[in-house]
């Protein structure tokens, strides 16, 4: 239960008592007590600019309190049965950055009868804007117990971040072009409009055939298999929701599991974390033929006095719905997303090939649980703080 | 690929047979390389040797060699092209075969021109040999004729044949066959003056055993350069080797 935790600590008491007894028309009234408490997991939080509406069901009468102003509030509600609603304003402190956000206060069914009762309303984190994010990335895969190199294991996993149920169809997965340990200068330099890709995958679908709730998280394999049975070091992603067509020499095509559209060539995931990688929409309306007839560009660089000429796919910034750089500290140069989509990243590894990074995985961070249970993640747009580096893999027992 | 229709996968009891799948027959072109008679290497040049005989007083001899060579290399085949899974997802590798005209791009003019200067002196009293060299590499240069970055035609899966066309550039696939040459593919690259010089030293021991010691790259001069606005540094991780030689004679 989520109420049970001590995120009562920081509990904002509104006390809304009235002083009104008598009924002078026959109405029965009831004084109520408010008391608010904060998103669980947050730090030095404070709300403002808190709108408490109430809803009574039977006779649909609405009424507004503006909590900002508590002093002058009276408020004496007819008894009944509501609805209740509160928007507000938070502040709230982490890694020493103050960042303010929506929350919002939710209950149905209030039963508001006797002379005086308290309203417990617990208070929860509310973006519009979220969407999916990446929760997981391991791309680092296992080595044998040998210590030989091995395919297949790698996997994404996406999550539902929003309080909206989300369709995950026509989701893109893309991996940068570019690699974030060596810079270049690459013209045209459409970085602030655009990713450059270079390979890109997409989940298939016909609009709104993979719902996927609130909270809730896709597993996105590489080859969707019991890898422990050939490799003690791996993981089971028998049970993945989607799988991917690798280059033809490493696939193992697991016929329950559905498998991703390769827009481009097979993706191999960069096991060193040399790259970024992007969830983004692919409109409706496009076609995979006509999304690359579209955004198939090319992109030069100098490489000493030779011009080096590269084909890339483009996606625009305002499909991305979340970004995660990746790179290694002793060799990072540059991100390969605009600052707005990602301003850090995350690694597994502190050295080129640092044999340590096998087995495991970047994580994003929880930024709190909804008193329903909804774990909301971190997205600053900034990995370095969102994610939790080198960490063990979920999925790894 | 999608998810299977064909075999109920959670009730087997048995392996499932080839014939219990539905399928579809696809096909794709796949390449190999076939050695033949295609190249011509033309090489031209002079050679040239000077040697002083011994004067008298320094014991020393003066021995200049060097060379200037230029060596064309030609193909004249015609090559061709597929697109691998790495460039086109899966299905679509191996769809069509590119053909280019003989690919200039392998062709090149390498020019080079060096100059040793050998100074040995005998020290007949010590019974010592004293040898100098100077290698001196004047220039050494490489260029790629102009070559064509796109292909005459292409042939479908039915082996019909197409001209690759504007319109080919278009299409996401067939414009991955363009090898993209630039301006900068087909320069003259000249890399200037690399100067060593190594020194021997040889002790003999009444004509049955001698004893050498030799340093080489004691001192190199191989300066910056300009070319194309790039500066390059060449002296970076040179360093001398030293090494000893024992010769006995029996």
């Amino acid at each position: 239960m989520q109420l049970s935790r001590p995120l009562l600590s920081l509990m904002a008491a509104v006390m809304l008592t009235v002083g009104i007894g008598c009924k002078k028309d026959g109405i029965k009234t009831t004084d109520v007590s408010l008391a608010l408490s904060s998103p669980s997991g947050l730090q030095s939080a404070s709300t403002s600019n808190l709108v408490l509406t109430i809803r009574e069901v039977n006779t649909n009468t609405t009424t507004t309190y503006n909590l900002s102003s508590t002093a002058s509030l009276t408020f004496t509600a007819s008894q009944g049965s509501y609805e209740v609603t509160l928007e507000g304003d938070i502040k709230y402190t982490d890694a020493g950055v103050e960042y303010s956000k929506k929350i919002r206060g939710y209950q149905k069914d209030v039963a508001i009868i006797g002379d005086v009762i308290t309203l417990s309303l617990p208070l929860f984190l509310y973006d519009d804007t979220a969407g999916f994010v990446f929760k997981e990335i391991f791309f680092t895969g296992t080595q044998t117990p040998e210590g030989k190199t091995y395919n297949g294991d790698k996997y994404f996993i996406l999550y539902n971040n929003s309080d909206d149920t989300l369709y995950a169809d026509h989701l893109i997965i893309a991996e940068a072009a570019f690699l974030t340990t060596t810079k270049r200068a690459y013209t045209p330099d459409i970085m602030a409009e655009t990713f450059t890709a270079g390979s890109i995958v997409m989940i298939p679908g016909t609009g709104k055939q993979y719902p996927v709730y609130p909270g809730k998280q896709l597993v996105i394999a590489n080859n969707a298999i019991n890898h422990k049975e050939v490799n003690a070091n791996s993981v089971d992603l028998s049970k993945s929701d989607f799988e991917l067509t690798l280059l033809s020499t490493i696939n193992v095509d697991n016929p329950q599991v559905t498998d991703l559209v390769n827009v481009t060539g097979a993706m191999t995931m960069h096991n060193r974390g040399f790259k970024t990688y992007v969830i983004a929409r692919m409109p409706a309306d496009l076609t995979v033929d006509s999304y690359k007839t579209a955004n198939t560009y090319t992109y030069s660089y100098m490489n000493g006095d030779k011009l080096m000429p590269f084909t890339g796919y483009k996606i625009p910034n305002t499909w991305i719905q979340d970004a995660v750089n990746l790179s290694v500290a002793s060799i990072y140069e540059w991100n390969l997303v605009a600052p707005a989509l990602d301003m850090g990243w995350s690694y597994c590894g502190k050295i080129d090939s640092d044999a340590t990074r096998f087995g495991k995985a970047v994580r994003r961070k929880v930024l709190s649980t909804n008193p329903d249970g909804r774990v909301i993640l971190k997205d600053n747009n900034n990995s370095t703080v969102d994610f939790d580096a080198e960490v063990k893999p979920s999925l790894m027992p | 690929m999608i998810p299977n229709r064909s075999v109920d996968a959670a009730n087997l009891t048995a392996p499932p047979q080839t014939s219990d799948f539905t399928y579809t027959n696809q096909r794709r072109y796949y390449s190999y390389s076939l050695p033949s008679n295609g190249s011509r290497i033309n090489k031209k040049g002079i050679e040239y040797q000077l040697s002083t005989k011994r004067f008298k007083g320094i014991n020393t001899r003066f021995t200049i060699n060097g060379a200037w060579f230029s060596t064309t290399y030609v193909n004249s085949m015609t090559s061709y092209a597929l697109l691998s899974g790495l460039q086109v997802p899966e299905e679509q590798a191996g769809q069509f075969v590119a053909t280019y005209d003989a690919d200039a791009a392998s062709n090149y003019l390498r020019e080079q021109l060096n100059t040793n200067l050998t100074i040995d002196s005998y020290l007949p009293k010590l019974g010592l040999i004293i040898s100098t060299s100077l290698q001196n590499l004047w220039f050494t240069s490489l260029q790629v004729p102009s070559a064509e970055s796109l292909p005459t035609s292409y042939m479908d899966i039915n082996g019909k044949v197409f001209p690759y066309t504007k319109q080919s550039q278009l299409d996401p696939a067939l414009k991955l066959f363009d090898r993209m040459y630039n301006y900068t593919s087909f320069r003259k690259r000249t890399v200037p003056l690399d100067l060593q010089v190594n020194l021997k030293v040889t002790k003999e021991f009444k004509k049955t055993a001698a004893i050498s010691m030799f340093v080489n790259r004691l001192l190199t001069y191989t300066p910056d350069y300009t070319a194309y606005g790039v500066t390059f540094t060449r002296q970076a991780f040179i360093s001398p080797y030293f090494g000893m030689e024992l010769n006995l004679k029996f």
